[in-house]
């Protein structure tokens, strides 16, 4: 194996790894959501720190391989798709740490996540489409990318749902403040939806060399 | 208009009536070239055997005008030997053997009536190795146009600062014309023959891995002239630095073992190719 080839291999493990993380940021910022622990929100901070600097060291290497290797076919486009998804990544734990910091108004505002209807689709959907994306990640299917596509629609209906309810009947009950609260997270799982779907364009691009993304706007695949 | 047969009674040194190429604008690396006119170099089932060892077979091949096309692929895979099939050098070969067709304007190169030297007046070369002829500058580039009948001084100075400044050399030389071409340097050397293949106002130039032997500025230059020289003549290179191929040309033709596996545009071959042989060696995974 050539030593482009072993450098692309530890970096595509090294993402793998970071998407692992990320998704676990995720996990455990929704995790102390539910149980209102202001503790375990602050934690994904710290996480979200690591993955910060991971996200950095990635970057790098991707610059130094196009610099010493000047890759072409397959090489070149996994190292502009492992550029990508680690930005994409970053943004998924950055989403999570965000979620982690509104356990605090959560506690404040006495909001029980548990009981919002909407709120347990959107994130179970959302849960369902992260563990997807970062499982792609090593298997790198196309029929999982196209499916997160799909997917992300659907969290798209749940969060437009959730605002609608929330705005209209919910002021009441929760208060403004957590309304607000509850908007604030449910769209940090919109975004997570978004990002992932970027992640699954990412894919089809590397196995195919198509550039799916803005496809419904244009009218057409960039090949 | 086709390659002008001439008959017997013609003298030898009769242009080739190879037409200009056809004004199709720049074509850059960003544009298609699918529907940019007729192929100006066109194989169909062209087949190129050293007595019994087969040196390309089965070439079905385009070139477009006004546009570069590199051939790339490993060594002994045919891609010089396609090269020289264009304006016949390999006929300088003992039993090299052409089948299928090769057409340069629509003329098959092979046809026996065809005047080499207007075919090789019409269709230039570059080497690998800068080769000035032990002559002055002057002499190198008005060798060709001497050949062809041009006497007049007047008009050989004005044909030698034409194809200088078309290879970028002019301003380097204008003050020393009469000194020796061996005493410039390697890039030097080779954008002189450069001038030199440009003074019989070819159409074609083909390039034998020009810049093998160059050091990165002089590559660097050469490079920069080819991107100037395609707006006017189109121009075929051999070379094996994968990121010249990828940064010179229009057009990419991968060979192996004789037989061309994938053409197409560059922007394509060196993002997605289609065969997985042409991925295979450009990713460095070949063999």
């Amino acid at each position: 194996m050539s030593e482009l080839a072993n450098r692309l291999e530890r970096l595509t493990l090294r993402l793998d790894h970071m998407g692992m993380c990320a998704e676990q940021a995720v996990i455990d910022a929704l995790a102390a959501a539910d149980k209102g622990d202001v503790q375990a929100g602050r934690k994904v901070f710290d996480l979200d720190r690591v993955i910060d600097r991971e996200e950095v060291e990635i970057e790098q290497e991707c610059i130094r391989l196009l610099a010493l290797y000047q890759p072409a076919a397959i090489d070149l486009r996994m190292i502009c798709t492992v550029i990508k998804v680690n930005n994409d990544l970053e943004r998924i734990a950055d989403k999570g740490a965000k979620i982690g910091r509104s356990v605090k108004k959560i506690v404040t505002c006495r909001l029980d996540l548990a009981g919002e209807e909407e709120f347990i689709r959107l994130r179970k959907d959302a849960l369902e489409v992260l563990g997807r994306t970062t499982r792609m990640l090593s298997t790198r299917e196309l029929a999982t990318a196209r499916g997160i596509l799909e997917m992300d629609h659907i969290i798209d209906e749940d969060h437009r749902a959730l605002v609608r309810s929330a705005l209209h009947s919910k002021t009441e009950s929760l208060g403004i403040e957590g309304v607000w609260t509850l908007i604030n997270i449910a769209r940090a799982l919109e975004r997570i939806g978004d990002l992932c779907a970027n992640i699954a364009e990412d894919i089809i691009f590397l196995r195919t060399g198509d550039i799916v993304r803005h496809a419904d706007s244009l009218g057409e695949i960039h090949p | 208009m086709p390659i002008e047969v001439p008959n017997t009674s013609e003298p030898e040194d009769k242009r080739l009536s190879l037409p200009r190429p056809v004004a199709l604008g720049a074509v850059g690396n960003g544009q298609s070239l699918a529907d940019h006119g007729q192929a100006i170099i066109r194989s169909r089932g062209f087949c190129l055997c050293y007595g019994d060892q087969v040196g390309v077979k089965n070439i079905d091949m385009e070139v477009y005008p006004r546009s570069v096309t590199s051939i790339i692929g490993p060594s002994g895979c045919g891609k010089s030997t396609f090269l020289r099939s264009i304006n016949r050098m390999n006929d300088l070969v003992p039993n090299a053997r052409a089948e299928g067709v090769l057409e340069v304007n629509g003329q098959d190169v092979y046809d026996k009536r065809v005047n080499l030297v207007n075919l090789r007046q019409q269709v230039g070369m570059v080497f690998q190795r800068p080769n000035p002829f032990p002559k002055s500058i002057f002499d190198n580039v008005a060798y060709g146009p001497r050949v062809q009948g041009i006497r007049r001084a007047a008009r050989l100075a004005e044909i030698v600062e034409r194809c200088l400044q078309h290879a970028a050399l002019w301003a380097e030389v204008k003050d020393d014309l009469r000194k020796s071409a061996l005493a410039l340097s390697g890039g030097q050397q080779q954008r002189l023959c450069i001038a030199r293949a440009l003074a019989t106002e070819p159409k074609v130039l083909l390039m034998d891995e020009p810049c093998s032997a160059l050091d990165p500025v002089a590559t660097a230059r050469i490079e920069e002239l080819i991107a100037r020289l395609k707006n006017d003549y189109t121009i075929v290179i051999v070379t094996h630095n994968m990121q010249q191929a990828a940064r010179v040309s229009d057009r990419t033709a991968f060979f192996c073992l004789g037989e061309l596996i994938e053409c197409g545009l560059t922007r394509d071959m060196f993002t997605t190719p289609q065969k997985r042989q042409t991925e295979d060696y450009i990713t460095g995974r070949f063999g």
